[in-house]
C-alpha cells in the first residue's frame, strides 16, 4: 500500500477544485456581462445627449448651426469623473463646434443609427458616440453628425463594482458550498469511523459480526469484514477442536504402547512376552503413522490457506508425484495401474498443489493397502471431460457402505484399526484445490475415489 | 496686464539656517504659480507657504482669468509655459482645461475637508468660497429700499434713471473668463436675466475687466453700484473703506470657488502637490481666513461671511462637465453676442 491517503482531503480537493473552475468560468462570463451591462448604461448618457444636440440642430441663413443645450452636458456630466470630448460636423466634414482632432472610424458615412467605437484618445481610452441627421432648409439639405466621446472611467468603476460583489456572492457560495461538502463527507464516513471505533474496542475473544447499520457503499466492507471473522472464529474453531482431538488421540495411542509394553513386561512366559511385544511393536508403528498423518493433515490445511497453487499439466504431476510414493509399497504385494486416458499430445493444465496431491495419493494407497488384503490390486485412472479432469483411485479392498460416505471423510471417523485421518486429509487436499470429492463403489468391490478438478484455462486463472 | 511679483520674502534666511543645521546642499527650487487671483489676495498665503517650505521659491505671476486660459490652453508645450500651479476663478475654463488633460492626477492630503462640487478628477481642487456680491456706494444709495430679489433688481434700475444712469459697473463679459462665468450660471439659474441685462443696458452701465476697477470706483462714488463683484474681494474692499456696502440678493447668490490644478508639464510636480496640500490644509485655510481677502472653503474655519450668508439661498456651482457646455464655441458667441446687445441697447460702453 503506498503512502497513507486521506479520502477526506481528497474529496475536499477534487470538490475546491471543481468550485474554482466553475469560479472562474462564471468569472469570465460576469466580467463580459459586466462590462456590457456598464456600456449600456453609460451609452444611453451618450445617446441622449446626442439626441438633444441634434435636436438643437437648424439652418440658418449663414448654413448649418446647432446651439448645444446645456443639459446635453450636464447628462454626460453625471458620469463625475470622466472627461468629454464633442465634435458637430457637417457631412463634407466641415467642423461646426467642438474638438476638431476627435478621431473618426474608417470609412463613416453618416447616418441616424447611433454607432459607437472604442479608442485610444487624449492619452485614455474613450468610448465615442457618432449619430447623424439629416437637416433640411429652404436652400440646404445635408447631413449634421455629432460625436461624443467620453472616458471610460465611470464605465469601468461600474463593471468592476458588479464583479467584485457578484464575486464575494460566488465566493461565500463556494466557502458555504465546500463546508456542506465537509459536513457531507464526514457524514459519509461516519460509518467507517462506527467500524473501526467497535473493532478497536473489542475483546480478544470476540468474534461477533460487527454491530452496524451500514450504508450501501460500506455493507460490502461490513460484510468482509464480518465473513473474516467468522472465517476467522472457524480456524480458531477447527485448531482448538484440532489439538483437542491430536492430544487425546497421541494420549490414547501412547497409553495403549504403554500398556502392552507393561504387559510384556510382566509375562514369565518368552512366547507371551514376545506376542505382546509383538503388538507393542504394531502398536507403535500405528502411533507413528497417526502422528504422520497428523502433521500430514495440519500441513494441508496450512498450505490450503497460504501456499498459491500453481498452473501445472495434470499427467506430469501424478506420474511424478506416484514416482515418489511407489517406492515406499515395493515390500508389499501390490499390482499398481495407471491409466492415462487424456489426449496423449494436448497438454491439460490445472492449479495444483504438488505437495497436497502427494499426500492425497498416498493416504488413499495407504488405506487401501491397511483395509485391503493380499494380493493388492490398486488402480490409478486420470480422465478428462469438457471443462474437468478427473484424478481417480480404486482398489479391491472391503469398500464402504454408501450410508458412510459422508462420515467417513470427517477426522477421527475410522472403522476399525484406522485412526481416521487418511480421508479427510484426502478432503482437505480436495477443498483446498476446490475439487469434488466423490466415494464410491470400484468394479472390484473395493472403494472408488474420484477427484474432480477444474482445467485452468490458457491464461492460468 | 500681466506683471510679475516675484516673493521670496523669509526663503532666504531660512535657507540660510536649513544649511546650518541640516549639513547638506539645500537646493532652492523655483514654484510658478500662475494665477487669476490679485497678488494681494495670496501674498500672506504665499509668505506662510514659503515659512514652511524654505526650500520652496515661490515665483507668483498674476493674470486675467480669459488671458491665463488662452497661454495654458494653446501654449502647453511651448518651454516658457512654466507654469506648476494654475489658479482662477472662473470654474469653466479650469474644467476645460482639465478636460483636454492638461492636469496631472494626484491625491490631495486634505480633499476630505473640500466639498464634493469644488473637486474633479482628482485633478482640480477648490479651495476658496466667492459668492458673487452686489457692491454699492453707501453715501450714493441712502434711503434706497433693498432689492430682494434680481427682479427687485432690474425694476429698482428701471424705476431711478437719474440715480443709476452711467453708474452701474458690471464685467464686460467678452474680456472676463470670471464675468463670463457669472453671466452663464445667471442665465442658467433665472430665466428673467435678460431683463437685467437690459435694465442695465438702458441705464448705460459700464463695464470693466476686474472686480478691482469696479471696487475702486465705487469707493470713489463714480458708479453708485457694481454687479457679480467677486465677494471676497468686496468684503475685503468694504472693510478698507467704509463707504463701500457689500449686499447679497435674497433670492439666490451664485458660488464660485477658486480653483488650483498641477500642469502636467510641470517641472516641479512634487512642490506643486506640497503647494495644494497646503492650501487646502486647515493651517493653509487658516491663513486664508484670517490674513487674506480670500474665504477659505473648509466649512470648520469661522469666515468673515458667515454674517452675510445667513438665510440666503447659495447656489454651488458643480464642477464637472457641465460646465463646458457654456464654452462651446457656437454656444459661447451667440450668448455674447445677445448679451451684448442688451447691455449696449442704449450707449452703454465698453
Amino acid at each position: 500500500m503506498a503512502a497513507h491517503h486521506s479520502l477526506r482531503q481528497r474529496l475536499l480537493v477534487s470538490m475546491a477544485a471543481g468550485f474554482a473552475i466553475i469560479l472562474v468560468s462564471i468569472a469570465i462570463g460576469i466580467w463580459s456581462y459586466a462590462r456590457d451591462a456598464a456600456n449600456h448604461s453609460y451609452d444611453r448618457l451618450l445617446s441622449g445627449a446626442a439626441f438633444a444636440i441634434l435636436e438643437r440642430a437648424l439652418v440658418t441663413p449663414t448654413g448649418p448651426s446647432v446651439e448645444i443645450p446645456y443639459s446635453a452636458l450636464e447628462m454626460i456630466g453625471l458620469a463625475e469623473s470622466d472627461r468629454v470630448f464633442y465634435r458637430i460636423f457637417t457631412a463634407d466634414g466641415e467642423t461646426l463646434t467642438g474638438s476638431e482632432n476627435l478621431p473618426l472610424p474608417e470609412n463613416y458615412q453618416p447616418n441616424n443609427q447611433p454607432e459607437f467605437f472604442d479608442t485610444e484618445h487624449s492619452g485614455e481610452p474613450v468610448r465615442f458616440l457618432l449619430q447623424g441627421r439629416f437637416l433640411a432648409g429652404a436652400s440646404y439639405g445635408d447631413w449634421i453628425v455629432v460625436q461624443i466621446g467620453q472616458t471610460r472611467i465611470a464605465r469601468s468603476a461600474f463593471a468592476q463594482e458588479m464583479m467584485i460583489n457578484a464575486m464575494a456572492l460566488l465566493l461565500l457560495v463556494t466557502v458555504v458550498g465546500l463546508g456542506f461538502v465537509w459536513f457531507g463527507i464526514n457524514r459519509a464516513l461516519a460509518p467507517l469511523i462506527g467500524i473501526e471505533r467497535q473493532l478497536r474496542h473489542r475483546e480478544p475473544t470476540d468474534f461477533s459480526p460487527i454491530l452496524i447499520t451500514p450504508p450501501r457503499e460500506v455493507a460490502s466492507l461490513t460484510r468482509s469484514i464480518n465473513g473474516f471473522i467468522l472465517r476467522h472464529k472457524k480456524s480458531l474453531d477447527n485448531a482448538q477442536v484440532f489439538i483437542a482431538d491430536v492430544a487425546h488421540q497421541t494420549r490414547t495411542s501412547l497409553g495403549a504402547l504403554h500398556g502392552l509394553l507393561e504387559s510384556a513386561s510382566r509375562q514369565s512366559n518368552t512366547k507371551d512376552t514376545r506376542t505382546r511385544l509383538k503388538q507393542a511393536e504394531e502398536q507403535a508403528e500405528r502411533t507413528i503413522r497417526l502422528t504422520n498423518q497428523l502433521l500430514s493433515h495440519a500441513m494441508i490445511i496450512h498450505r490450503a490457506d497460504n501456499t498459491p497453487r500453481e498452473r501445472k499439466e495434470f499427467i506430469d504431476v501424478i506420474r511424478t508425484v506416484f514416482g515418489d510414493i511407489v517406492r515406499d509399497y515395493l515390500k508389499y504385494d501390490a499390482d499398481f495401474s495407471i491409466e492415462n486416458e487424456l489426449e496423449p499430445d494436448v497438454p491439460t493444465f490445472v492449479l495444483i498443489d504438488e505437495v497436497g496431491i502427494r499426500e492425497a495419493l498416498r493416504n488413499l494407497i495407504d488405506n487401501a493397502i491397511k483395509y485391503g488384503r493380499e494380493p493388492y490390486k490398486i488402480g490409478i485412472i486420470v480422465r478428462k471431460s469438457a471443462e474437468t479432469c478427473h484424478l481417480i483411485v480404486e482398489d479391491n479392498g472391503p469398500g464402504i457402505d454408501a450410508e458412510n460416505h459422508a462420515t467417513v471423510l470427517e477426522r477421527f471417523s475410522s472403522f476399525g484399526t484406522g485412526s481416521g485421518l487418511g480421508l479427510a486429509i484426502v478432503k482437505a487436499v480436495a477443498d483446498s484445490h476446490d475439487a469434488r470429492l466423490c466415494l464410491t463403489k470400484s468394479e472390484q468391490g473395493g472403494l472408488r475415489v474420484e477427484l474432480v478438478f477444474q482445467i485452468a484455462g490458457r491464461t492460468g486463472v | 496686464m500681466s506683471r510679475f511679483s516675484r516673493i521670496g520674502w523669509g526663503a532666504v534666511p531660512w535657507f540660510f539656517v536649513l544649511l546650518a543645521s541640516s549639513g547638506h546642499a539645500n537646493v532652492q527650487v523655483k514654484l510658478h504659480v500662475w494665477s487669476a487671483t490679485d497678488t494681494s489676495a495670496v501674498e500672506p498665503f504665499i509668505e506662510s507657504f514659503e515659512a514652511s517650505y524654505p526650500s520652496i521659491d515661490v515665483v507668483y505671476r498674476e493674470f486675467n482669468t480669459s488671458e491665463l486660459f488662452q497661454v495654458v490652453m494653446y501654449n502647453i508645450d511651448n518651454p516658457k509655459m512654466e507654469a506648476d500651479v494654475v489658479i482662477s476663478p472662473a470654474m469653466d475654463l479650469q474644467v476645460k482645461l482639465v478636460n483636454e488633460g492638461l492636469a496631472y492626477r494626484f491625491d490631495a492630503e486634505n480633499a476630505d475637508a473640500i466639498p464634493n462640487w469644488a473637486q474633479w478628477r482628482n485633478e482640480l481642487y477648490g479651495f476658496s468660497f466667492e459668492p458673487a456680491a452686489l457692491v454699492y456706494n453707501k453715501k450714493a444709495l441712502a434711503g434706497v429700499k433693498a432689492p430682494v430679489s434680481h427682479t427687485d433688481l432690474s425694476n429698482l434700475v428701471r424705476d431711478n434713471p437719474e440715480m443709476f444712469s452711467g453708474k452701474i459697473g458690471t464685467y464686460n463679459i467678452r474680456q472676463s473668463g470670471i464675468g463670463y462665468f457669472f453671466a452663464t450660471q445667471d442665465a442658467i439659474q433665472n430665466n428673467q436675466t435678460s431683463r437685467l441685462t437690459e435694465s442695465f443696458g438702458r441705464a448705460g452701465a459700464r463695464l470693466y475687466c476686474c472686480s478691482s476697477e469696479i471696487l475702486d470706483r465705487v469707493a470713489t462714488g463714480e458708479l453708485v453700484l457694481g454687479y457679480n463683484v467677486i465677494g471676497s474681494y468686496a468684503i475685503a474692499a468694504a472693510e478698507q473703506n467704509p463707504g463701500i456696502g457689500v449686499y447679497f440678493l435674497r433670492d439666490y447668490t451664485i458660488t464660485m470657488s477658486r480653483t488650483a490644478f498641477i500642469p502636467n508639464t510641470s517641472q516641479a510636480k512634487h512642490q506643486a502637490k506640497m503647494f495644494i496640500d497646503f492650501l487646502l490644509s486647515r493651517e493653509g485655510q487658516q491663513v486664508l481666513a484670517d490674513e487674506s481677502a480670500l474665504i477659505p472653503i473648509n466649512q470648520d474655519v469661522e469666515t468673515v461671511l458667515t454674517p452675510h450668508l445667513e438665510n440666503i439661498p447659495v447656489f454651488r456651482v458643480k464642477l464637472g462637465i457641465g460646465l463646458l457646455g457654456f464654452q462651446d464655441e457656437l454656444k459661447k458667441n451667440s450668448f455674447l453676442d445677445d448679451w451684448e446687445s442688451s447691455i449696449l441697447w442704449s450707449g452703454g460702453q465698453k
